[in-house]
């Protein structure tokens, strides 16, 4: 056999359109990285700012005044302010902050319970400034903004990573080849970009979940014991909260009721929160609750600060299922990833025949996913669908709630906008085409329900696992309604499966290499059951799957029905190579 | 500039499933490395993004500059090499310096026949 030897190639001159190419990924990876370290800088001197008051020394103060203050500002109008007074090197100060920022909310309630913690008059400890004993406050503040850090540090990555590339492709002339084999490395590390988007997804898809939906619900149950209280509206008004994304509305009634000897004030509607589009819904909730009239609260008997004017479960609620949109695809993402990971661990696969290298034993990876005999391949296998008619279903309905769901919230604008009298035209003519994917996609989940219905197919062959060459025996049966079918073919495919990146896009092409006809009939006795052998073709590739490629064998059986969706089921088989110098 | 060759004993690029493929790596470095790995291994090409499946592997330390090591793998039952309207399955042996990953690779084909599986016209029947 003869030797070939690939060595590095001495360095050419640079074209001009690769310096072009190089000059403009710098700057694109360039405005990632100075974007990220913009972003980290900020973010940092944001942390320190509040991280500063751990380093001012303490001094004794005491308490002048206690209150909740609404400062009229939109997203959180009311403040908690505690003025205290205290000593800094002999000279007396006056200071009414909290924390080094304000500490606002748009519940009442939680303001108050947190200036009940200073009572006027009560001593307590303060941190005073040393550059400005002016300043001085009762609380330090945890650095919570660095928990956004990992966001800008993508960038620095993506960005640091980039300008690096290209740093070294100037300064090395043409990029020098190296070993196919590397790839296999490579590959390994590929298992973990499932498991990261699936542990980003669940975490915001969850976190949302828990927040919106899950704590909702708790103090829905938990209000179920709360007291009848009456009440008197203090002020009432549907606040407009103005953003990029457009303006959306909240209900803010605030109310005033004794109990235990006291007053307490408290502006919670419901257990929801925040504020949404759709404006008259919420008019109509103040205008039942107008300034001056009296109504109705609930009040916890453990903890009086805390009221709520409604109680009752209400559609509001249903907004708390909306982050199951990310929650469910991204717990599936996970569980793709860890099966992946498994899998690569296992040492089947391109992915763990890398691993097997330092082992120096591998499996071929000729398994495609399809059912396997156990133990004998030359055993006969009842053979399983790749997918049946109810994962069909169930698997268009998922993919009709996701595209549905992210859609509902451009058609809900694009809706307010006609409901407000000022239709908003581009975006409603842009909506159109989603809109009818979506209905297709609602079409095909009472498509796949009716061909549930439709007679099942049970498919057994012998061998398990044919080889190429082999004589494999197909036996069939049908339960349910067989008459149904006019006409039955099986046929036996080869199929070859590329899986590749098209921009932002995962896309796999198929071509098939074998169509080789198994059986056909028209007579009910023969569509109920029957059995055919077919030679196993020898000059051809058996089953064969790697990351991206695949070999991929089936059954393929169609049965025609009048007037219904037809019978369509696909059972993948395993081919094996034949056996070399014919034993077997 | 460093040479990495790699040499079969036979005298044909083609090897059957199961067969033992002995063969014979050699070199000449102008630089110090840490080691040399002869690697047999397939990989893809084509329309897919590609796979490489490294199979087996040999680790040669204490390299000195000029050198040579006789080698021998055991060809497992597959994947045979194939062309097919979108993925080509090739095997190929390499000698890799490490840790500067210069190579030197021998293309080899594996299957029954000693010529690659063709898929690109589909069988009917």
């Amino acid at each position: 056999m003869s030797a070939e030897a690939i060595e590095s190639p001495p360095s050419a001159p640079r074209g001009c359109r690769s310096l072009i190419g190089s000059g403009i990924g710098t700057l694109f990876f360039g405005v990632f990285l100075v974007a990220g370290l913009g972003f980290t800088a900020m973010l940092v001197r944001e942390a320190w700012y509040d991280l500063e008051t751990w380093t001012w020394p303490d001094a004794s103060c005491r308490i002048v005044s206690s209150e909740v203050v609404d400062t009229g500002e939109i997203e959180e109008p009311y403040q908690a302010v505690v003025r205290f007074e205290y000593l800094h090197q002999g000279d007396a100060f006056v200071s009414d902050r909290l924390r080094r920022r304000p500490v606002a909310s748009s519940s009442w309630a939680k303001m108050v319970e947190r200036v009940e913690r200073y009572p006027v008059g009560s001593e307590t400890r303060c941190r005073v400034d040393p550059d400005d004993p002016t300043a001085a406050v009762l609380e330090r503040s945890a650095p919570w903004v660095l928990l956004m850090l990992p966001f800008p540090l993508l960038f620095v990555a993506v960005g640091g990573i980039g300008v690096y590339a290209m740093f070294r492709r100037d300064r090395g002339g043409r990029p020098r080849p190296t070993p196919i084999s590397r790839e296999a490395r490579g590959a390994k590390q590929a298992v973990w970009i499932p498991i990261v988007l699936g542990v980003v997804f669940t975490l915001v898809g969850g976190g949302l979940f828990i927040a919106l939906g899950v704590l909702p619900a708790l103090r829905l149950a938990d209000a179920r014991g709360w007291q009848a209280t009456p009440c008197t509206i203090v002020s009432s008004s549907v606040r407009s909260h103005a953003s990029d994304d457009g303006t959306t509305y909240s209900i803010d009634i605030m109310y005033e009721y004794e109990t235990g000897g006291r007053t307490w004030r408290s502006n919670r509607y419901d257990f929801v929160g925040g504020s949404s589009s759709g404006y008259d819904g919420k008019q109509a909730v103040v205008d039942r609750y107008p300034a001056g009239s009296t109504s109705t609260c609930w009040v916890d008997p453990d903890d009086p600060s805390q009221a709520v004017l409604d109680r009752d479960p209400s559609v509001r609620y249903l907004v708390g299922l909306v982050p199951l949109i990310f929650l469910i695809p991204g717990l599936g993402v996970l569980w793709m990833g860890v099966r992946m990971r498994r899998a690569a661990n296992a040492g089947s696969g391109p992915l763990g025949a890398a691993r097997a290298a330092v082992r120096q034993s591998a499996a071929p990876p000729m398994s495609t996913g399809a059912s396997t005999p156990e133990t004998d391949p030359g055993a006969p296998l009842d053979l399983e669908p790749a997918v049946g008619p109810v994962g069909k279903a169930a698997g268009a309905g998922c993919i009709a709630v996701f595209w549905n769901g992210m859609m509902s919230v451009f058609v809900w604008q694009a809706v307010s906008s006609w409901r407000r009298g000022r239709p908003d035209w581009f975006l409603t003519l842009f909506l159109v085409p989603f809109v009818l994917v979506g209905l297709v996609l609602i079409a095909s989940i009472f498509y796949f329900l009716l061909a549930a219905a439709n007679p099942r197919p049970r498919l057994r062959i012998m061998p398990g696992s044919p080889r190429l060459g082999d004589r494999l025996h197909v036996e069939w049966s049908f339960t349910g309604r067989v008459a149904r079918i006019r006409r039955l073919e099986i046929r036996l495919i080869g199929r070859e499966e590329a899986t590749y990146r098209r921009g932002t896009d995962t896309v796999t092409d198929r071509e098939e290499f074998a169509r080789l006809h198994v059986a056909t009939s028209e007579l009910e006795p023969e569509i109920r059951t029957g059995s055919r052998t077919i030679d196993m073709p020898v000059d051809t590739m058996h089953s064969f799957e790697a990351t991206s490629n695949k070999i991929v064998w089936t059954l393929e059986v169609s049965g025609d029905i009048s007037r219904w969706p037809d019978v369509s089921e696909t059972f993948p088989i395993t081919v094996r190579p034949a056996t070399p110098r014919g034993d077997r | 500039m460093n040479r990495l060759e790699i040499t079969t004993d036979g005298s044909e690029a083609w090897v059957r499933p199961g067969d033992q493929l002995t063969g014979t790596a050699t070199w000449e470095l102008e630089d110090d490395v840490d080691a040399l790995e002869i690697r047999l291994f397939w990989y893809t090409s084509g329309k897919g993004s590609r796979d490489v499946g490294i199979v087996d592997a040999r680790r040669i330390e204490s390299v000195e500059r000029h050198g040579s090591r006789a080698f021998s793998f055991q060809i497992p039952d597959g994947p045979f090499s194939f062309t097919g309207k979108l993925i080509t399955l090739s095997w190929a042996i390499e000698l890799v310096a490490l840790p500067s990953e210069d190579s030197g690779r021998l293309d080899i084909l594996v299957g029954p026949q000693p010529v690659e599986v063709d898929l690109r016209t589909t069988i009917e029947r």
